[in-house]
């Protein structure tokens, strides 16, 4: 079965993303978003170690691209992808995600 | 962000949007690293490593080669023994690269018989080491697809137009050897400096999509930009 | 190592169906191309992909094709593809009659 947050996540992205889309189709040259390095890390960490492999999660990123029918940024859709790989793998709960979420979004979000 | 923020109901916003996938990978990294799936310290040091690879590694191989005709012969021989002089080494971070980028590098020297251009069809693989993370349009099906099967069409798309005498030369890095281009040294640069050579290599020449310009550096903006 | 090609050999990649993970892509199918260059021997990737560390160690080549043998109608003669292939997936090739 497949879990709830990530696909919850892509799902609000897609409708926000089909809203601002415009007549440009061409692929540009976007600024990457500030945690789309940590993610890298992460996907390099994993792939090291033989948690997630490479190819395998690059084949799943091509798929999920080509379902949705908006361009989605490339971070976003590596996110959601690792997401659900160790997901799969049990290797996380869906419900532990959301605890956590929850977690950090109170901590980001905590005046001084 | 308030704490009392909705996020079942609220309206998207492209803050909220990208706060949301910024507290996933937080969440996600946190909760892997409990779990011993890697530690917090090699993440680190990854995403420094990832951080510190620029472009400018690159132009700094072709610089010194486009002067240096014996450092150019070494380069074309053995690119990952070479690359030190330059300070990058394929190596790092782990003592045998990364599981993406390995440590089998090769430089293509473009000729006037020969334009060479790098794509990864099956992951976009791409040579971070020398020149960092690699662009959007790279990782698109549509770039990975479309530049193996009509490489002038897309090649024209960036602006660039080879004769059809000169053969293009795709490389499809499907295993572990990573490439970049050498494009020729530009007419009009005659007596400039390794750092002044290096600036006009951006990275786009160093995957095979354009050309140097003398007068067009990698730290420029178009006019009307910004 | 003794490696079975050098460079300069005409080969032809197998169309071998292949279920399990590989990264000879399908547009080389039975293409015919000549070997350029011979790198480092190593792990096949189908059997690295799996973690099996005691897995085949081959010989692996750059083979260069004309664009004009992998597509239909393509009007360059001059251009040419390079990728990478493990030794078992390359056959010697049989020029046309």
């Amino acid at each position: 079965m497949i879990s709830a947050v990530p696909d919850e996540l892509l799902h609000r992205a897609v409708e926000f993303q089909k809203q601002s889309d415009g007549a440009d189709d061409t692929p540009t040259d976007r600024v990457p978003s500030a945690w789309a390095s940590s993610l890298q890390a992460m996907c390099d960490c994993l792939g090291s170690n033989g948690v997630v492999g490479n190819v395998q999660r690059r084949h799943q990123e091509d798929e999920l691209s080509e379902t949705v029918d908006t361009r989605l940024p490339g971070e976003l859709v590596q996110l959601v992808i690792v997401t659900r790989m160790l997901l799969e793998q049990g290797l996380i709960t869906d419900q532990e995600l959301h605890d956590r979420m929850t977690i950090v979004r109170e901590r980001f979000s905590r005046d001084d | 962000m308030s704490a009392d923020h909705d996020h079942d109901h609220t309206p998207i916003t492209a803050s909220e949007e990208v706060s949301e996938f910024e507290i996933l990978e937080v969440a996600l990294r946190e909760l892997a690293i409990e779990r011993g799936l890697f530690s917090a310290e090699d993440h680190r040091r990854f995403k420094e490593w990832a951080e510190s690879r620029e472009p400018a590694g690159g132009s700094r191989l072709v610089a010194k080669a486009w002067v240096d005709p014996d450092f150019k012969a070494r380069l074309l021989s053995d690119a990952t023994a070479a690359c030190p002089e330059v300070g990058i080494d394929w190596n790092q971070p782990t003592g045998e690269g990364t599981p993406s980028d390995y440590t089998f590098f090769h430089v293509l020297e473009n000729t006037p018989e020969v334009h060479n251009v790098i794509v990864c069809t099956l992951c976009s693989c791409y040579p971070r080491p020398v020149l960092g993370m690699s662009p959007e349009w790279y990782r698109t099906p549509n770039y990975r697809r479309r530049i193996v099967r009509w490489p002038r069409e897309v090649l024209a798309e960036f602006g660039l137009s080879i004769s059809p005498e000169t053969e293009i030369r795709v490389h499809d890095s499907n295993q572990k050897s990573r490439f970049m281009v050498m494009p020729m040294r530009p007419e009009g640069t005659e007596g400039w400096t390794e750092e002044q050579l290096a600036a006009i290599v951006t990275r786009d020449t160093m995957i095979g999509v354009a050309l140097p310009d003398p007068n067009w550096t990698a730290a420029a903006a178009p006019s009307g930009a910004g | 190592m003794s490696s079975r090609y050098n460079v300069g050999d005409r080969v032809t990649i197998r169309e071998q169906f292949s279920i399990f993970y590989t990264r000879t892509q399908a547009y080389t199918r039975g293409r015919m191309g000549t070997v350029v260059q011979q790198f480092e021997t190593g792990l096949i990737p189908e059997d690295e992909a799996y973690g099996n560390e005691d897995g085949r160690v081959e010989p692996f080549y750059k083979v260069r094709f004309r664009q004009a043998d992998l597509w239909p109608e393509y009007s360059f003669p001059a251009d040419t593809l390079e990728t990478e292939f493990s030794e078992s997936w390359l056959l010697p090739a049989r020029e046309e009659p």
